[in-house]
């Protein structure tokens, strides 16, 4: 009999069974920076049960054959200081180490980001440009689909029978490959994206063979551009390609206005941003 | 509701607390720690800082529960009884206070920093201060503390 408000599973196997038993009433908590905001604003409705996912042992943080493994619950501070992502997956920990304050970095995990999925969730921008792939698992097995598809996959598809994401896998960097991240904020520190850039993209040369651009801030999540990978791939990265990609860009967005910026400024900045990592890879 | 074991400034505490309580509320309410303070209540203002286990985080953003059997230091630990840390002692000295607000969340700060980096540049001292607001526009002396305060450290004036 479950009577209890607050569960912490100290495995995978608990953790299951508990979600897959109380269903709709568990809200699921790890770091805690933005289900708090919720709680210190209106009370937990009575029905709600909180389960606690920080005992589970999802903060790995390790690289296997070129890929790399990040648990869900891995801090944003962990994956910034991590030396074996700063050296083979430098836009991950560049965007991880852009986000919120140090104390929030503390406790904020990369699969919360993913999970609460803000219009402008830096960590999914860098996931989603990065190629990363979503480990979900529950007591049925583990399943993996690519960040764009797990976003985009209503939540009771995509974490039926209690489960939980479990994990990041993520190609590292190759040799042949570049990387550029521009992130639009108010100021230098804490300060929430009003838009960011990010890409991955492999050259031979001056010519790109495949790229992933993808725009935070823009819609309503983070997207890959598919713009940039017509115009692109397999052609040579010219100024004059480059401006073209800058404005044919914007077919692809949907930009809103609020208190950050107005949606005619994001779609200026947003040609500026574009311009700017594709030369930093050229 | 459930019960929550945790260490505060040295001391074990038991207590019930609700599921959703924060650590800030756990701290100001039961405990009656009033040095962290209730600020914006969303992460953004960094008045309720606290050291958890030695790192740096938002005690209004803490599930309580989420830290059970934690080591809690608050700006009220950080010094012994009637004796300034040498960070606090810097505050006081550069006139990194105007209203006071702030100050606890400075300070606790400011040592997760120096705990980490005894000697660090400006750049350095700005990020890790990033995350806690002045409204009195004093950071130009919470910076120049903090140097201050690192340097007596370097040179034998209290570390803890």
């Amino acid at each position: 009999m479950l009577n209890e408000t607050f569960y912490s599973p100290g495995d995978l196997g608990q953790a299951w069974s508990l979600l897959s038993d109380l269903g709709d009433k568990a809200i699921i908590i790890a770091g805690g920076t933005d289900l708090m905001v919720r709680f210190n604003r209106h009370r937990r409705k009575r029905s709600e049960i909180l389960v606690y996912v920080g005992k589970l042992g999802l903060n790995v943080i390790e690289e296997t054959d070129g890929q790399m493994v990040i648990g869900a619950c891995a801090s944003l501070a962990d994956i910034t200081a991590s030396t074996v992502v700063r050296q083979k997956l430098p836009l991950l920990a560049r965007a991880c180490g852009e986000m919120a304050s140090p104390a929030v970095r503390n406790a904020a995990t990369l699969g919360g980001n993913l999970v609460t999925n803000a219009r402008t969730a830096d960590g999914v921008a860098a996931l989603m440009a990065l190629g990363a792939v979503v480990v979900t698992a529950s007591a049925a097995g583990e399943t993996r689909m690519p960040v764009e598809q797990f976003v985009s996959t209503p939540r009771r598809q995509k974490l039926a029978n209690g489960g939980i994401v479990k994990q990041f896998e993520i190609p590292c960097l190759t040799a042949d490959e570049k990387w550029g991240w521009e992130k639009l904020k108010q100021r230098q520190g804490d300060s929430r994206s009003i838009l960011s850039v990010s890409v991955r993209a492999r050259m031979e040369g001056d010519i790109c063979r495949s790229i992933r651009l993808v725009l935070g801030g823009m819609a309503a999540n983070p997207f890959v551009s598919k713009t940039a990978v017509q115009l692109l791939e397999g052609r040579p990265l010219s100024p004059n390609l480059v401006d073209r990609v800058a404005e044919e860009i914007l077919s692809e967005t949907d930009a809103g206005t609020d208190a950050r910026a107005t949606a005619w400024y994001r779609e200026k900045a947003a040609q500026v941003l574009v311009r700017r990592v594709l030369t930093q890879i050229a | 509701m459930p019960l929550l074991e945790i260490k505060v400034n040295g001391r074990d505490h038991q207590l019930v607390v609700d599921a959703t309580a924060s650590l800030l509320t756990v701290l100001r309410e039961h405990l009656h720690i009033t040095g962290p303070k209730v600020g914006c209540e969303t992460g953004d203002c960094g008045a309720c800082s606290v050291l958890v286990d030695g790192k740096l985080r938002r005690a209004c953003l803490t599930n309580a529960l989420s830290v059970q059997g934690a080591d809690v230091v608050t700006v009220e630990g950080v010094g012994g009884s009637g004796r300034l840390h040498p960070i606090q002692k810097a505050f006081y000295e550069n006139h990194a206070s105007q209203c006071g607000f702030c100050t606890p969340g400075m300070i606790m700060a400011s040592k997760a920093l120096l705990d980490e980096n005894p000697n660090p540049t400006e750049m350095e001292i700005k990020e890790a201060l990033a995350g806690n607001l002045c409204r009195c526009t004093g950071y130009i002396n919470i910076i120049r503390a903090v140097k201050d305060a690192a340097e007596k450290m370097a040179h034998g004036g209290g570390d803890r």
